[in-house]
């Protein structure tokens, strides 16, 4: 279980993330949701352990996450950012098996890949792995690098999945299939899930809980069916809450 | 193109890759030893069958070179890989932060105001001034990125280093007006590089800085793929990316430095070695950075044989041949390369 206690977040002398208290449960799959600039992904860094925090602290299992050595993290959260600035033509099983770097030392080559080729099935995407990564649609990239943090995580229990729009260049059939996954992840392995996702239809499917965010601020944090109401919808999106959540909840 | 990399694993690729190069490499070596004002067959050579004056020529003239020469391309082509791979940037190389520059800037300190010293500091005046600069501009660039901002980030010391390459220009060039005809042409001269300074003294000390810098360099070969994700995504998956870059830097910089010191600026063998074998091989680091070293010393072996032999008896600046050799061969190979991409 992941606990953030009153986390502050300044960049650049602005307040980004605003005392904020989180909990992500395992077992569960956590949507933040927000505007642009509302906060998503650094609060999302945050619990990674990527952003440096003004004030405040997450832990991890009641260790707090500077207490963890690189190695230890890489083994229990994966994140998924939302670029992938590779300039150099590796293929995407290459890039695959860089998400078992953090067992390089501990399984063969022959069971990492094989790995690594499993967690290319499970996005639909091994007939992409003799393809250069580069070349590959936006898509595509996402699906290998969606396989690739599946694979980090691949023979663990009660991990962490961190993923910053894991779903914005997916199609529509690719992006049930993922959620999909990633829920049954959640169900099956305990696994503690954390995303941002834009699309509202997607969280009220897929989300278990939701934390809801304007200005840096927790606006509303809970239960999908209690947080995703107009009223709040409406103010945190400032659009009527008819044009994106479905009719029949009206 | 789509190389059917499916048949070959990865450690089989590796070692077909490094024994051809390995053997190309070898056989260099000989054919080198073997060319010059006073020629020697390699058959007697490999038979242990040579007349004094045979032995004579290679132990103090030949081998010495081909030692060096092997060690200054291995130290170039590493570094520009790893450079490359640092900075993810295909067209960097060890000029870019400025660590020749900054060793041609001592150099020309040294030439132009303390003129011709005597002793020890006459035979290796330039050497040690040349691998102080490297050095004193590497620590630099390290401050000034760190003031940006508390972690040194690649793209600050990208910066850095091009506000040092042109602060170093402006200077050396100060001192290139200011220098007499006798101190321009060593200048120049050393600007252009040159395998001549071969001496067994030298070369222990190019070696006992360019083997483990290198050696250090292949076996953070996996992390610096796992870089290419990104910084922050390398951290996600383990590898502390502060250590690794100054683990790289300083690497390169040491190895630079040292080939610098002892060779003069030798343009181009960074840039184009890592670039044709990953071309060829792909741009795993793994195979990427021991393959840059083997070929990067038979490209230099090969130019440095030429060099001193076209215009025998006098020689030719080993850069403007590297240059030469390079510059045609690898726009061939990027237009072939091309090409079969755009049949497939």
């Amino acid at each position: 279980m992941i606990v953030a206690q009153d986390l502050v977040v300044e960049i650049g002398g602005k307040t980004i993330i605003n005392r904020i208290c989180l909990q992500l449960a395992r077992g569960t799959v956590t949507a933040i949701v927000g505007p642009n600039g509302s906060g998503k992904s650094v609060l999302m860094r945050c619990l990674a352990g990527s952003q440096p925090v003004a004030s405040g602290r997450v832990e991890l299992d009641g260790k707090p996450l500077a207490a963890y050595s690189l190695a230890q993290l890489a083994c229990k959260r994966a994140v998924l950012t939302q670029f992938f600035p590779v300039g150099f033509p590796f293929t995407a099983l290459e890039i695959v098996m860089m998400g078992r770097n953090p067992y390089a030392n501990s399984c063969c080559v022959a069971h990492n890949e094989h790995i690594a080729l499993q967690a290319l099935a499970a996005v639909d995407a091994v007939h992409l792995q003799q393809r250069i990564f580069p070349t590959l649609s936006g898509g595509e990239q996402q699906r290998v690098q969606l396989a690739r943090v599946l694979a980090q995580l691949w023979e663990q229990n009660g991990a962490c999945l961190f993923l910053d729009e894991p779903t914005s260049a997916l199609d529509i059939k690719h992006q049930h299939q993922f959620l999909e996954d990633v829920r049954q992840l959640a169900a099956n392995r305990n696994f503690a899930v954390c995303m941002i996702v834009h699309d509202l239809m997607l969280v009220m499917r897929y989300a278990d809980r939701v934390a809801l965010l304007k200005n840096g601020s927790l606006v509303a944090w809970g239960k999908t069916a209690a947080v995703i109401d107009p009223d709040a919808i409406e103010y945190v999106f400032e659009v009527p809450a008819g044009l994106v959540l479905p009719a029949k909840r009206f | 193109m789509q190389e059917p990399k499916t048949g070959m694993s990865f450690v089989t690729k590796r070692t077909t890759v490094l024994f051809a190069l390995g053997g190309s490499l070898l056989l260099g070596m000989i054919v080198a030893a073997s060319i010059g004002a006073m020629p020697i067959s390699p058959l007697s050579m490999l038979q242990g069958d040579l007349s004094a004056g045979h032995q004579a020529v290679l132990a103090t003239i030949r081998l010495p070179r081909v030692v060096l020469t092997v060690l200054v391309g291995a130290a170039l082509a590493v570094s520009g890989a790893a450079m490359q791979g640092l900075f993810r940037n295909p067209l960097a190389d060890p000029g870019l932060i400025g660590i020749s520059s900054g060793a041609a800037l001592a150099v020309a300190v040294v030439i132009v105001v303390a003129g011709p010293a005597s002793g020890v500091f006459g035979l290796y005046g330039l050497s040690i001034a040349a691998f102080a600069g490297g050095m004193i501009t590497c620590m630099v660039i390290f401050r000034i990125a760190r003031i940006s901002s508390k972690a040194a980030s690649v793209a600050y010391m990208l910066l850095a280093g091009i506000a040092i390459n042109a602060l170093a220009g402006a200077a050396t060039g100060f001192l290139t007006f200011v220098s007499d005809d006798q101190q321009l042409r060593t200048l120049t001269f050393w600007t252009m590089g040159s395998l001549g300074q071969a001496l067994w003294p030298l070369i222990a000390v190019v070696a006992s800085v360019v083997i483990p810098a290198v050696i250090l360099l292949i076996c953070n070969a996996r992390q610096l793929n796992i870089m290419l994700l990104g910084e922050q995504e390398a951290q996600h998956l383990g590898v502390n990316s502060e250590r690794l870059k100054k683990l790289i830097v300083v690497c390169t910089a040491l190895s630079v430095g040292a080939a610098v010191a002892a060779s003069g600026i030798i343009a181009f063998v960074g840039l184009i070695v890592p670039h044709l074998i990953r071309l060829a091989i792909g741009p795993d680091h793994r195979i990427l950075l021991p393959a840059s070293a083997l070929a990067g010393a038979v490209l230099l072996l090969a130019a440095d044989t030429v060099a001193r032999t076209i215009v025998a008896p006098a020689e030719m600046p080993v850069g403007i041949v590297t240059s030469l050799i390079g510059g045609p061969f690898f726009l061939w190979f990027f237009v072939r390369q091309s090409n079969q991409m755009e049949t497939a």
